[in-house]
């Protein structure tokens, strides 16, 4: 089995919790907490550190198993495997859905006449790749993407700057601190689609104890240079547009790349940018399939790749015969809301409570 | 860890002849070659004859064929077509010409009075959803049509969008009028106690406004004072004075020229630098408005010095020239406010000030905002600092005149 190396789990992890997130967090933070928006950011992604920290205490308990298998094994087979089979559901259709709202984001902006199976095509290609070449070329995949889209946003943060305007951010917190829970509850879905991603990642996290150690440090590292990251891009956005805006615009992060001007020749480089943003949404998407295909495969046993090819073309007529547009970024909200947030609290929850009442009752 | 096991080398070149075609079939720019575009570089936009119809001016600029070597030269292409609505108009002109349009080169919108005084909300919504449009475009108000400006050749731009373009650009050298570009125009808008500003500018024939061309029948465009916007409405243009006051108090001022005067004293003095800032604090026993404003400048001419100073004179008359300079900026912000207070437009954007610096008080009293901005107290602690006089010391004058006048002349 393949198993990745620390450094990789922070890129792998650090790729998959800012996902495509920067694109609308913006938007939708600064529609519920207006100008104090960009303080939504912390709190929302703190919220997956105790379901975190409850898998991480599992592994030295099932070490090489994911958390559909250890559902089976604290749960009971039927409900386990009812579990997983939900999991998996929910990866590969969230996954598919990803790769529409890549469609969208490229029609709005600097391709709009680019047919949608163009890009879905695309994107699939990469992630079946990725898949058949295993877990650890999706990683590098991550070493290499994530400083990118890191430097893209950093690159757009600096040269905005001429363009900010002023006193945007203040009073602060005008309205009190009501509105800014409210946004970070609006954004909480985002860390736990990780956290998903994390159950079926469990047996291929390096299997010596110290490195478990490192492992959970090297996520709280990751975890705080997203938070920093996603919070410039909301500050950054409120800083140029101004609340009012910020929330009117869909993909404020577009605006933004639109607007750079480095020069009266050097403009309008946004094209550039959206590089960046597919390899970001490929590379959620690709550990979207990983996950779905890792839950089946603990589910009903699959091994090899004719099992990942039925899944991937399923996969592939998701996007293709789904929802385009403002359709896909409703949908995309719905499911992150009302099921990626109340599934993974609840299987995470169930899962490590029942097996500490069970280790707790056997040493009575 | 795995070592990936080495693909054989017969997939290694299906690989790399995949990607040698995705070259020749991945096209890009959406099938269009650059030379079959046309790169719009203004748009206008009026009033159409119609009822509920719109004028809309594109301007492209073409390179101007030539014998080779040097910089291209450009030459413009306008045309003005009517509709009722501004996306289909582009459409329309697409029907006539065999160039697709590319709208991300446009730098200037230059709006009609009639126009603008109707609204242009709506207007703008075009420009602001159209992917190829970006926010960075600068706004313009014509005094007049937005058509004739945009048909104003000047002496000195064949292309008048960029003429406009070099003159909006140029204002980062001289602070005399606002500048305005879409995406500000919108955050602006966004805000529910202030009202935008957009710049104007507009034709001049020779002896206009103390100007005269060399060629008595040609024209240019001058871009001064600016427009202030209720509702997407134009309201009304502010004066020399209250445009380069709104500017004092919105701390736009980078560098300008500036006139005071006192008794048959003139200076003119160049700011080099300048920064306003404000608080919220009682003023006369009420809360109100009190801008701290800083200046350093540099004496650029002097009428009515008479005499010749010794250095430590010359020192004195420096600190009593800052006053006099304090004073004019002073007169402009005034202009300013008692428009603004005139107008009961919030243009300064004084609530939004308020908001900033006293959260509680501006609950209190936005309400009643912005009629209340007439009562509003208003303050002002202007320091400028005359860092020097130029090359010389003295205005040139004979030493019999210097001693016979004294130098008790000087200080006038």
């Amino acid at each position: 089995m393949q198993r990745l190396s620390t450094h990789q789990f922070t890129m792998l992890t650090a790729g998959v919790l800012l996902g495509t997130t920067f694109m609308v967090s913006g938007s939708i933070v600064t529609q519920a907490a207006g100008r104090d928006g960009w303080m939504a950011v912390m709190p929302a992604f703190l919220m997956c550190v105790p379901f975190t920290w409850m898998i991480f205490s599992l592994v030295p308990k099932y070490p090489n198993q994911d958390l559909v298998k250890i559902s089976e094994k604290v749960l009971g087979k039927w409900l386990g495997k009812a579990l997983g089979l939900s999991f998996s559901l929910i990866m590969i259709y969230f996954g598919g859905l990803f790769a529409s709202q890549g469609v969208d984001m490229y029609n709005r902006t600097v391709l709009p006449l680019i047919p949608h199976y163009v890009l879905i095509l695309g994107v699939s290609l990469i992630t079946f790749y990725l898949y058949l070449s295993g877990i650890e070329v999706l990683a590098r995949f991550a070493e290499v993407i994530f400083p990118l889209v890191c430097m893209a946003l950093l690159f757009i943060a600096i040269f905005i700057i001429p363009r900010f305007e002023r006193g945007e951010l203040f009073p602060i917190l005008q309205n009190g601190i009501t509105p800014v829970l409210s946004a970070a509850l609006n954004i909480s879905p985002w860390p736990f689609e990780y956290v998903l991603f994390l159950a079926g990642l469990l047996p291929f996290l390096p299997a010596k104890p110290k490195d478990l150690k490192i492992i959970k440090v090297n996520f709280f590292k990751a975890l705080a240079l997203i938070i920093v990251l996603s919070t410039i891009v909301v500050l950054v956005q409120i800083m140029t547009f101004g609340p009012f805006e910020t929330a009117r615009l869909t993909y404020g992060l577009l605006v933004l790349g639109n607007m750079v001007e480095i020069s009266r020749t050097i403009a309008g480089i946004e094209a550039v940018f959206t590089l960046f943003w597919t390899g970001a949404l490929t590379l959620k998407a690709a550990a979207f399939f990983f996950a779905g295909i890792w839950g089946l495969q603990s589910v009903f046993g699959f091994k090899g790749k004719k099992s990942a090819i039925i899944v991937g073309i399923i996969f592939v007529l998701i996007p293709l015969l789904g929802g385009k547009g403002v359709n896909v970024v409703v949908e995309m909200a719905y499911i992150d809301r009302y099921i990626i947030l109340p599934f993974a609290v609840l299987w995470i929850l169930l899962v490590w409570g029942v097996d500490l009442w069970k280790h707790r009752q056997k040493s009575l | 860890m795995e070592a990936s096991p080495k693909k054989p080398l017969r997939k290694r070149l299906l690989i790399v002849c995949v990607l040698v075609i995705s070259l020749l079939i991945l096209e890009g720019c959406g099938k269009r070659e650059v030379e079959e575009l046309a790169f719009m570089m203004g748009v206008g936009i009026d009033k159409g004859k119609q009822e509920g119809s719109y004028l809309v001016t594109i301007q492209v600029a073409k390179p101007k064929p030539s014998g080779g070597g040097g910089s291209t030269e450009l030459e413009d292409w306008t045309l003005s077509v009517e509709g009722p609505i501004i996306a289909s108009t582009i459409e329309k002109v697409n029907e006539m010409f065999d160039k697709q349009f590319f709208a991300g080169t446009v730098r200037v919108i230059v709006i009609g009075e009639d126009l603008a005084r109707t609204g242009i909300n709506e207007v703008l919504d075009f420009y602001q959803r159209y992917y190829q449009y970006r926010r960075t475009m600068y706004l313009v108000v014509a005094k007049g049509s937005a058509k004739d400006l945009l048909e104003t050749k000047t002496t000195t731009h064949n292309i008048p969008a960029l003429g406009l373009l070099g003159i909006i650009e140029g204002n980062k050298r001289q602070s005399t009028f606002p500048v305005t570009r879409l995406g500000h125009y919108l955050t602006i808008l966004g805000r529910e106690s202030q009202n935008p500003v957009i710049p104007s500018a507009e034709v001049i024939r020779s002896g206009d406004k103390g100007i005269y061309l060399s060629d008595e029948k040609g024209n240019e465009v001058i871009m001064s004072c600016a427009g202030v916007f209720e509702d997407g409405r134009l309201v009304d243009f502010l004066g020399d004075q209250e445009t380069k006051g709104y500017l004092w108090l919105d701390d736009e001022i980078k560098t300008r020229r500036l006139e005071g005067e006192r008794d048959r004293l003139k200076i003119v003095a160049s700011v080099h630098n300048s920064k306003t800032k404000y608080k919220v604090e009682m003023i006369d026993e009420q809360l109100g408005i009190k801008f701290y404003i800083k200046a350093s400048m540099a004496l650029d001419e002097i009428l009515g010095q008479q005499g010749e100073m010794s250095t430590e004179e010359w020192r004195n008359f420096l600190q009593e020239v800052e006053p006099i300079l304090a004073q004019a900026i002073q007169e402009e912000c005034e202009a300013a406010v008692a428009k603004s207070k005139k107008l009961q437009l919030d243009f300064i954007g004084i609530g939004r000030k308020i908001e900033i610096k006293n959260p509680k008080y501006w609950t209190e009293i936005k309400d009643n905002w912005p009629q209340g901005l007439e009562d509003f107290p208003v303050a002002f602690e202007i320091e400028v600092d005359v860092d020097h006089a130029g090359l010389a010391r003295n205005s040139p004058v004979s030493p019999q005149k210097s001693e016979s006048k004294g130098e008790g002349n000087i200080h006038q």
